[in-house]
Formats: C-alpha cells, sequence, structure tokens
C-alpha cells in the first residue's frame, strides 16, 4: 500500500477509471463520479458521446401532463409523478422537455426550433453535469477528463471549455504524471449517419499524428481516442442493409473501426488505447505492446460499463472491466 | 450558454419523441429470423421425434397431446420471463449475463457457465450419437431395403455402431468449428436453408399423415415391413412388444409434461446470440420472438402428438418403443419406432422416405452448431469479467471469430465423442444432462423474477417494467415456471425413469458443477493474488453520487 502510494507521487504509477458513450445518461454519469472512490482511481476519465439522442416532450394540458414514453402515452396529474417520469427519462439516455401544447404545435409547423431546443438541452445537461462534478470532485483531488466524441456537438466543446474544475482536452496531450501522458481525438471516421464529428480516414490519421509529436515518451503514453482500431474485436458492429436494417437478426458482425487508429497504434505502439464508440463491441485486446480497451455502453439500462486501469513504468499493472 | 444550433439534425420523430442524428439508429433485425433461431434450438423435429418414444414408453397412460400443452404453458412462461430480462439487459452471453448481473459471478459460473459452455461439450457428444443413430442409421436402413441395396444397410450398421457414432460426432464437431470460424454469414445462411427444406419436408409429411386413417396405416406399415422380411409386422409389434394399460392418467401426463419441456427449453436460445443488436430492447419483438417460436412448437408438437396417436396408436407405439429398448433381436422393426419412421410409413412410397431423411438431415445439421456458438459467446463475456483467460475473448483479425474459444471448445468435444462411441455406458451418464439444464434456466428464470427488486434502478421505468396490479409480470411468471422448475428437479430425484435417481446421473451433475464451481474459485484466487484484480468488480453495482 505504501509502496504504492510513493509510486503514485513519484509519477510512476497511476491508476485511472475510463468510461465512455454515457450518451445523456443522467445516472451513469452520477455512477461516473463515484467510480473514483469505489474503484480507487485517482482519475477518472468520460470519453466521447455524452449527449443524449432523444428528445421527449411532456406536454402540459390544463392540470395535466402527458408523455409518450416506454412505448405507451401515459398522463400524469401530479407534478411529482411527473418529476418522477423526468428522472426516469434522463436516466435512460434521453432528454425530458416540459411543454405547453402550443410549442409542441410549432415545432410541427417549424422543425427547425426542436433543433433548437435540443442542442440548447444538451448545451444545459452538459453544464450542469460538470458543475456536479466539479462539486463533488475539487475536494476530493480526483481529476475529471471529459473528451467528446462524433455524436456530440460542438456546443458540447464550448459549454467544457468554459467548466470549473473538469479539464477539457480534446485535441490535446495531457499529463496524467509525471510520467504518463494522454492524447484525446474525439473523431471518428466516416459511418452511415453522418453525426457531427466525423472525418476521412486520412484527416484522422494527421489529426493523431500532431498530438503524437507532443508525446515525449510513448512507452508511458496512452491515446483516448473515440473511435475503436478497425478489426480488432473493439470494432464489431451488427451487418446492416443499405437501408440501415439489421441483417441476420444480428448475429452476423462486421469491423467498422479506423484503419487510421489502427495504423497509429501499430506504429507508436502507446501503453494502453482508450476507445469507445462501438458500443456492443466490449473488450480488451492486445495489439503489439498495446492494450487496447473499449469498455462498451450499456446507458441505457442504467449501468455505467467502464475499465479500471493501473498504469507502472512502461506497463499496465493491472486493468479490470467493470459494469456497475 | 446560448447553443449553437447549425448542426443538431433531427433525424427521426417517432410516437411523440424526437431522436436526433446520431449513430447506431438503426431499423430492426428481421423477426422471423430470430424467431427461426428459437424454433430451430427446441427443434421438434429431432429432438420432438426422441421424446415422442420416450413418453409413452415411460408414461403409457399418459396423454401425449396433453404432456405438450402443459410443458408448453410453462415454457410459455419461461419464454415471457426471457423476453423480459432481455429487453432490459440485451446482452450477448445471455444466460451467464442475467444471472452473474443479479445474483453475482459465483452463481452465473456455477449454473450458467454449466448449462452454456460445459455441457454444451456434452451436448455435441449427443448430437453426434443422435445424428448416427436418429438420422442416419435408420434411414440408410430403409432406403438399402427399399431399394435392395445391401451397401446401404450395411453403411446404416455401420453408423449405429461404435466407430460409425464416433465419425458422427467428429462430423458434427468439425461442422460446427467451420460455421463458427468462417463467420456467422454462412451459419446464418444454412439455417436459414435447412429451415424452410425441413419445413417443407415436414409440411408434406404431415398432410399425408392427416389423411392417412389408421387402418391404412396398418396396411401400409405391413406392406412395406414386407420387404424387410416380416409379415403382419403390425400385430406382431403389438402381441410381442406386450399389452399395457393406456387408459388416461392426469399423473402420468404431469410427468410426462416433464419429459416434454426437455424439448421446450429453449425458447430464448436467440438471447445468447443475437442480444446485443439494440431492437432486443423492444419487449414486444422479444415476445414475437421467442414467445412466438415456443407457442409454434408446443402446439405443432401437440397436434403431431393427436395425428400420430391417432394414426399410428398408442399401444403400437408403446409396443414398438417397449422391442427397441429390450434389444433389436425381438424387434421386427429394422430401425427405432421414431417420428419420422411412422411419418414415412404412412406415405408407402420410397419417396416419402427421403423426405423423412432429408427433413431431420435439415434440422439436425442446424442444431450441431447451435451449441457451440452460445458457448464462446458466454465464454467470451466471462474472459471479459477474467473469469476465464482473456484469450477466450480474443478475435481472429482474419475470420474475425473467437477462434481461440471455438478451438478449445473443438478439441474438448473430442473425448466427449470417444466416451459417446466407445464407453458403452456413458449414455446413462448423460440422461440428467436435461435436468441439469432445466435447473440452470431455472436459475436464470430466478433471476428474473427477482430481477425488479434486486436491480431496481434498471428495471423501474425500463422496457421489463409491465405490472398486473402492482406486481411485476415478470415476477409472476418467473415465479410459476421456478415452482414448475422445482416440481421437475423433485421428481426427477424420486423418479428412476426420469434419469437422475441413480448414481450416474448424479455423478454427472456433480462433475459439471464441480468443475464449473473450481474454474470460478480459481479465477478469483488468481486474479487476487496474482493479477491484484476483484473481479466482482465486473459486476458490483456502483452507488448513485
Amino acid at each position: 500500500m505504501f509502496r504504492k502510494r510513493r509510486e503514485e507521487e513519484d509519477g510512476s504509477r497511476v491508476s485511472l477509471f475510463f468510461a465512455t458513450d454515457l450518451h445523456g445518461s443522467e445516472v451513469c454519469y452520477r455512477k461516473l463520479l463515484s467510480a473514483a472512490r469505489a474503484y480507487g482511481a485517482s482519475i477518472l476519465i468520460m470519453g466521447g458521446d455524452c449527449t443524449g439522442k432523444t428528445l421527449v416532450p411532456i406536454v402540459q394540458r390544463g392540470d395535466s401532463w402527458t408523455c409518450r414514453w416506454s412505448g405507451e402515452e401515459k398522463t400524469y396529474v401530479d407534478s411529482r409523478a411527473v418529476e418522477e417520469l423526468e428522472k426516469e427519462v434522463k436516466n435512460s439516455g434521453s432528454y425530458p422537455v416540459l411543454v405547453g401544447e402550443d410549442e409542441v404545435e410549432r415545432w410541427e409547423r417549424e422543425p427547425e426550433r426542436i433543433a433548437e431546443r435540443f442542442s440548447q438541452t444538451m448545451a444545459d445537461t452538459v453544464g450542469d453535469w460538470m458543475r456536479l462534478g466539479a462539486e463533488r470532485l475539487e475536494s476530493t483531488g480526483v481529476r475529471l477528463i471529459v473528451t467528446p466524441g462524433n455524436d456530440d456537438e460542438f456546443v458540447v466543446d464550448e459549454v467544457l471549455a468554459e467548466a470549473p474544475y473538469i479539464e477539457a482536452d480534446e485535441g490535446k496531450v495531457t499529463a496524467l504524471s509525471e510520467r504518463h501522458q494522454m492524447l484525446s481525438v474525439g473523431w471518428s471516421n466516416p459511418t452511415p449517419w453522418d453525426t457531427p464529428r466525423e472525418c476521412s480516414e486520412e484527416e484522422l490519421a494527421e489529426k493523431i499524428q500532431r498530438l503524437a509529436g507532443e508525446i515525449d515518451d510513448m512507452s508511458n503514453a496512452v491515446f483516448n481516442i473515440h473511435v475503436p482500431p478497425y478489426d480488432s474485436g473493439l470494432d464489431s458492429a451488427p451487418e446492416l442493409t443499405d437501408d440501415f436494417s439489421v441483417r441476420n437478426a444480428g448475429v452476423t458482425s462486421v469491423p467498422v473501426g479506423s484503419t487510421a487508429v489502427r495504423e497509429a497504434i501499430e506504429e507508436y505502439q502507446p501503453l494502453l488505447s482508450l476507445h469507445g464508440h462501438i458500443h456492443e463491441s466490449r473488450g480488451a485486446v492486445s495489439i503489439g505492446r498495446t492494450l487496447a480497451i473499449n469498455p462498451g455502453s450499456i446507458y441505457a439500462e442504467a449501468t455505467l460499463q467502464g475499465a479500471i486501469c493501473e498504469l507502472g513504468a512502461g506497463e499496465v499493472r493491472k486493468y479490470q472491466l467493470t459494469a456497475g | 450558454m446560448e447553443a449553437n444550433t447549425a448542426s443538431t439534425q433531427i433525424a427521426a420523430s417517432s410516437g411523440g419523441t424526437y431522436a436526433r442524428k446520431s449513430s447506431g439508429l438503426v431499423k430492426d433485425f428481421s423477426q422471423l429470423d430470430a424467431w427461426i433461431y428459437n424454433v430451430i434450438a427446441m427443434n421438434l423435429v429431432v429432438n420432438g421425434a426422441l421424446t415422442f418414444g420416450i413418453i409413452t414408453v415411460t408414461y403409457p397412460r399418459a396423454s401425449l397431446w396433453l404432456a405438450f400443452l402443459i410443458g408448453g404453458f410453462f415454457c410459455t412462461l419461461e419464454a415471457v420471463v426471457y423476453a423480459l430480462i432481455t429487453a432490459a439487459m440485451p446482452r450477448s452471453g445471455g444466460d451467464y449475463v442475467f444471472q452473474s448481473r443479479v445474483f453475482g459471478g459465483a452463481v452465473g459460473t456455477l449454473f450458467a457457465f454449466t448449462f452454456a459452455c460445459v455441457a454444451q461439450v456434452v451436448a455435441m457428444g449427443i448430437n453426434g450419437f443422435v445424428f448416427a443413430t436418429v438420422i442416419m442409421s435408420p434411414f440408410l436402413a430403409l432406403l438399402g431395403g427399399i431399394y435392395h441395396a445391401n451397401w446401404m444397410i450395411e453403411v446404416g450398421t455401420w453408423f449405429a455402431g461404435k466407430w460409425g457414432i464416433f465419425f458422427s460426432c467428429l462430423f458434427c464437431t468439425a461442422f460446427a468449428a467451420a460455421i463458427n470460424i468462417k463467420g456467422l454469414k454462412w451459419y446464418a445462411l444454412i439455417q436459414r436453408i435447412c429451415f424452410w427444406v425441413g419445413g417443407a419436408c415436414l409440411l408434406v409429411l404431415l398432410v399425408t399423415t392427416l389423411f392417412t386413417s389408421h387402418d391404412t396405416f396398418v396396411s401400409h406399415y405391413n406392406s412395406f415391413m414386407s420387404s424387410f422380411g416380416t409379415e403382419n409386422a403390425y400385430q406382431v409389434t403389438l402381441s410381442s412388444g406386450g399389452s399395457t394399460d393406456t387408459s388416461f392418467s392426469l399423473w402420468q401426463t404431469l410427468l410426462a409434461a416433464i419429459i416434454a419441456s426437455y424439448v421446450l427449453i429453449y425458447p430464448a436460445w436467440s438471447a445468447m446470440q443475437a442480444g446485443e443488436v439494440r431492437q432486443a430492447k423492444s419487449v414486444r419483438r422479444n415476445l414475437n420472438a421467442m414467445v412466438g417460436a415456443e407457442v409454434f412448437t408446443f402446439g405443432l408438437l401437440a397436434l403431431i402428438a393427436v395425428l400420430i396417436t391417432h394414426t399410428v396408436g398408442q399401444h403400437f407405439l408403446y409396443a414398438s418403443g417397449n422391442l427397441f429398448l429390450s434389444g433389436a433381436e425381438n424387434n421386427p422393426l429394422p430401425v427405432p419406432p421414431f417420428l419420422g419412421f411412422l411419418f414415412a410409413v404412412a406415405g408407402k412410397a420410397a419417396i416419402f422416405v427421403w423426405i423423412g431423411f432429408v427433413m431431420f438431415f435439415a434440422w439436425g445439421l442446424t442444431i450441431f452448431s447451435n451449441g457451440a456458438l452460445g458457448a464462446t459467446r458466454a465464454a467470451l463475456v466471462m474472459a471479459q469479467d477474467r473469469i476465464l483467460p482473456s484469450a477466450f475473448a480474443k478475435v481472429n483479425p482474419r475470420t474475425h471469430t473467437p477462434v481461440f474459444a471455438i478451438g478449445v471448445y473443438t478439441l474438448l468435444t473430442i473425448p466427449a465423442s470417444i466416451a459417446f462411441a466407445f464407453w458403452s455406458n456413458f449414455a446413462s451418464y448423460t440422461i440428467s444432462y436435461f435436468i441439469m439444464n432445466i435447473t440452470a434456466i431455472g436459475v436464470t428464470i430466478l433471476a428474473g423474477a427477482v430481477f425488479p427488486f434486486r436491480r431496481p434502478l434498471l428495471f423501474k421505468g425500463g422496457a421489463a417494467d409491465h405490472r398486473i396490479g402492482r406486481v411485476p409480470v415478470i415476477t409472476i411468471a418467473g415465479a410459476i415456471f421456478v415452482a414448475f422448475v422445482i416440481f421437475v428437479d423433485v421428481m426427477a430425484l424420486t423418479h428412476d425413469e426420469l434419469g437422475v435417481n441413480g448414481s450416474n446421473g448424479l455423478i454427472f451433475l456433480g462433475v459439471l458443477f464441480g468443475f464449473s464451481a473450481l474454474v470460478y474459485i480459481t479465477a478469483r484466487l488468481y486474479r487476487r493474488f496474482h493479477d491484484h484484480i476483484d473481479i466482482s468488480a465486473a459486476y458490483s453495482e456502483l452507488p448513485v453520487e
């Protein structure tokens, strides 16, 4: 124990917890904040895709509220029940919004207003999360590093940049300890969904290469790159047809990771490489001397998947995938 | 902060909610595919064929069709629980995930690992045994008799012998390994083709039997058997096979429902392999795929039971089964009195024997790779939890499949195959295999029943949160099925004919469960003292800050 503390103090050992693709799940974020204590980590890293995908209107009609949730339309007359519903929606990774009938009608006429509200809600929620994180972690000394992913719009970067205490490290090299450095890239190779933060493989290679040049010691480096390396077993997604239907009941999968990321890992051989993006492709694999991890994500189940990693001098001393 | 709305694009609006453009918004998988996987896993042709004979000989006073309806009722509740818990936790690894996330890794390893991985090694031996003795040997003997082709009869006889069974085990193992290594595209394609081809054959034979009266069947049967040198074979079978009381007994029917349930307890095999698909979160889709497969299977089995009892006669089923079990020298039939043979005879033409052969071959072929697939998926999740070595989670970069896990599985099946082929008593040890399966599934269903209380955060308001009054549906359905499993286990432990009430069956259960317990204890100690890891972190719920 004393050895561990001494090594942490002299920078030769660092314990981190990495989770990714929370997609707006409030309960997963709150679990992330408790993970440092539960797993004994000194650094929390929240990988990309922190924002949700769905807006759930709770429409006020007189003294009652109606909402379509979990496939059913429900009416609520008790404001406490509405609060419960809001909590449920937030925990599942969607955004509940209390609106009047007139606003919903206006959304029907002017769909751009939905986009506006969506974006505002995402920004507000990330802002709230960051304030909560600062409040809970500042006194403990635990660091929280946050990087966006391909599904996060650029407004998220603005919110993170203004957040207190939190380290927003997209496109940067960060010191994890005196010995260990981490580069972060939230961009992905092209996806069928045309998401906000996509680029070609060549551009992705350039982004990684630029940051890799800033790393002092690659044998103690960590890559935090949202998209996993191609054909690594961390990037298997259900095979789709041209119209986005899942082939063969999901039995068949195809690699969808980035070749640029794979080549960068093979070339630079960092100590550890952390990924997300493909929720269903949880795992840990070795690519040369690099341990590459995708903890996966099951945010909609109120469960935080992550990876505890303890880094020593030129080695990953231990790692464990978690589902808490 | 003022939001920048320039890039927000609303991709879909569904049912009063709004989704923006983001990764992973995919459409449905084919429910038909998932349904096919589950129907094939239960396999009313191959497994059903054996069950008819076993029930009739074991419980001659049982109503066959009612036994399937009773077993089907309980297994439908099981399917409901699987549909709900899969929607709540759509994970690859199925039973292991459900059990470990509700009860912890020790329970998950002891029951789900035993069921999904360890027992599947033995299952490959059973597959080979069935392939040899229920498919290849009897059909080749029948066709040889029809065409007066001695070589076919000799090959059929060879299949029923030690080397034939061993070859069949190796064939099944090699086929499963090849399909799983080659990639699941091939698996899905072959399964679909086999399902439709076998299904078409089944339809032809069912319709033929439907329009065959009892007297016509007797006439066809006697005529057919005369080519094998036995005259009045129907009457000879009845008189040689012994008489028994076939009047209805509810108690025997309830016990027969236990045997019927051996076929019917796999309505959710797709949860093991298609759990990662987003649409697995839909309860409705899961109900269609799992409950739909269950109802189809037990409904059709009950219908076949009515047909076969009416056309063939329950006394004949009993007598011919009895003769077969008492030794080939007493049996006027050249083959076991299994469903395929009886169906084929109803048609009185060689073409019907061929149709039966194709039906059994097609539906038999599809279940060989099922066990290997499920076993490697469960092993992958257990490797991620650090219970099994990480090599089990490795995916080969060339084939994109877990070659190491498949390789280990394949190697382990070889001793099991040797045991089945050359150790004449080995099959008697494996009779409790089905009891082990239903018990392990019972633990999964128990996990489902207590899931709302053990994981309230995940249950409340989630996909599985459906209630009757204030009681969760998953708890009601789960409790009833678990009560049925307890009944099955108690009956199996107290009734010799159900297989476990003997030292061989108990030894078999002890060895399998003991091995799994050893795996868990070893992993826990090794990770703790060698890797300094507490593997319970893999599934212990985090507090909410």
